[in-house]
């Protein structure tokens, strides 16, 4: 019998791979460009020499809105990009479903807040007006905005990582029974692949940890805040002139972070990936058996 | 050959005995009664070898198809552990877009609130450098999103 003919590798091919939802879409690239250009644009006509001082003025004025409008426009597209996904995202576990819901309300008051500076930035006619507008965004943005939704992304993001987990994990079982089909065989002898498929077990089982440690990190945090946020508005609510230095020395500290969910994804997924440069390190090796 | 004809013709005027006819058609009808104790076991007899030809038919048709397997197989399975390795790197780069995103918009939100021209606006000066470069290394990370996006 050919040894090609062997009863083996029915694990080894047709595998659903995962494909993961991008979380921003084509719309946000093409937003980002777009913005990108208007920027690029207003350089140039601030650096233009070549036109008399009203008329720079003009088209600098005009320069500076769209950019306004393009980050207002990039920062909406975000916003309904996670909205999509997060209401996608299908839990039981209560504080998902606490962040899940907090989030989607945060990201609906943000909508509300950049639809409002929308319609404003049309009806500006002054220099002063526009820089102070761009201003004002930016403001809200480093504020909090950035902070919640790259909170909300890795989430999303490690929700991801988790399927690609899942197919990874799978993958190991069929190589795995593929491979004591081979050692039955005597193509292999036994335990010939171990070391190799223990090495891509414990990659896997850290991306798991790293993943499970990063959402963990998020949650922690997004809880911190809301007690925070909640003890704040009480105790501001109950006295709300002299209490106030007190309230700052009751806020709970938000417990320091060793390492960022960002980094922490980071790390699950090049954990992940050099799992599968394994599996194909034992494909090879199994091809050249078999041939 | 007179003779035989007429022994023949004779032959033909045989008929049997009234009581062995009677005797005989009794014994045909009662052979033809249904004997359930019988049938049944037949039928289980059948069901099983049924059955079991069913199972060996599945069993043969799996190991053809486990048989058919070839060294194009694991081709075909390298293919795909190279696909699960491409969609980590769409994650990876994903993770790293939104903070380009928000240090984008930051600096073009500067730039629009900012007085006068700015030399040293970010986005001027890499657009600048990214001129001067003779062998530019494509852009890692926008090539794995055009995968995704495109």
């Amino acid at each position: 019998m050919k040894k090609t003919n062997f009863l083996i590798a029915s694990g080894l091919v047709s595998l659903i791979v995962f494909f993961p939802k991008p979380v921003f879409g084509a719309e946000i690239k093409a937003n980002a460009e777009n913005l990108t250009t208007s920027v690029n644009q207003l350089i140039e006509v601030k650096d233009d020499k070549s036109m008399s001082d009203p008329e720079r003025l003009a088209k600098e004025l005009e320069a500076r809105k769209q950019v306004v409008k393009d980050a207002l426009s990039l920062s909406l597209k975000e916003i309904s990009s996670l909205e999509t996904s997060l209401k996608a995202l299908k839990t039981k576990d209560e504080r998902v479903l606490d962040f899940q819901s907090s989030s989607l309300e945060y990201l609906e008051s943000a909508k509300t807040f950049y639809e409002e500076q929308s319609d404003v930035v049309d009806k500006l006619a002054s220099m002063d007006e526009v820089k102070a507008l761009a201003q004002k965004i930016k403001d809200y943005r480093d504020a909090g905005y950035n902070k919640k939704i790259e909170r909300v992304t890795n989430f999303l993001l490690l929700n991801q990582i988790d399927g690609l987990i899942a197919t990874a994990e799978t993958r190991w079982q069929k190589i795995d029974s593929d491979l004591k089909k081979l050692e039955r065989g005597a193509f292999v002898s036994p335990g010939y692949f171990d070391a190799n498929m223990q090495k891509a077990k414990k990659y896997i089982s850290d991306a798991t940890n790293l993943g499970a440690d990063a959402k963990e990190q998020i949650l922690k945090e997004f809880e911190a805040e809301k007690i925070s946020a909640e003890e704040k508005l009480s105790l501001t609510a109950a006295s709300p002139s002299e209490d106030k230095a007190q309230v700052q020395d009751n806020t709970p500290e938000i417990a320091p972070k060793v390492v960022n969910p960002k980094e922490l994804a980071e790390a699950s997924l090049t954990n992940l990936k050099s799992s599968y440069d394994i599996f194909l390190k034992i494909s090879q090796s199994v091809k050249k058996i078999l041939q | 050959m007179k003779q035989i004809e007429s022994q023949l013709k004779n032959l033909r005027k045989i008929r049997p005995d009234k009581g062995f006819a009677l005797m005989c058609r009794e014994d045909l009808l009662s052979s033809t009664v249904v004997k359930p104790g019988i049938d049944l076991w037949r039928n289980l007899g059948l069901s099983l070898s049924l059955a079991l030809t069913a199972m060996l038919v599945v069993f043969v048709a799996q190991n053809a198809a486990v048989s058919s397997y070839s060294i194009a197989s694991l081709e075909k399975f390298e293919e795909e552990t190279t696909l699960s390795r491409d969609q980590i790197n769409i994650t990876l780069a994903e993770i790293n877009y939104h903070s380009d995103l928000a240090s984008k918009t930051s600096m073009a939100l500067s730039e629009a609130a900012a007085e006068g021209p700015s030399h040293l606006n970010q986005n001027l000066l890499m657009k600048e450098a990214e001129s001067l470069k003779i062998d530019s290394a494509p852009d890692n990370v926008d090539i794995l999103l055009d995968q995704v996006i495109l």
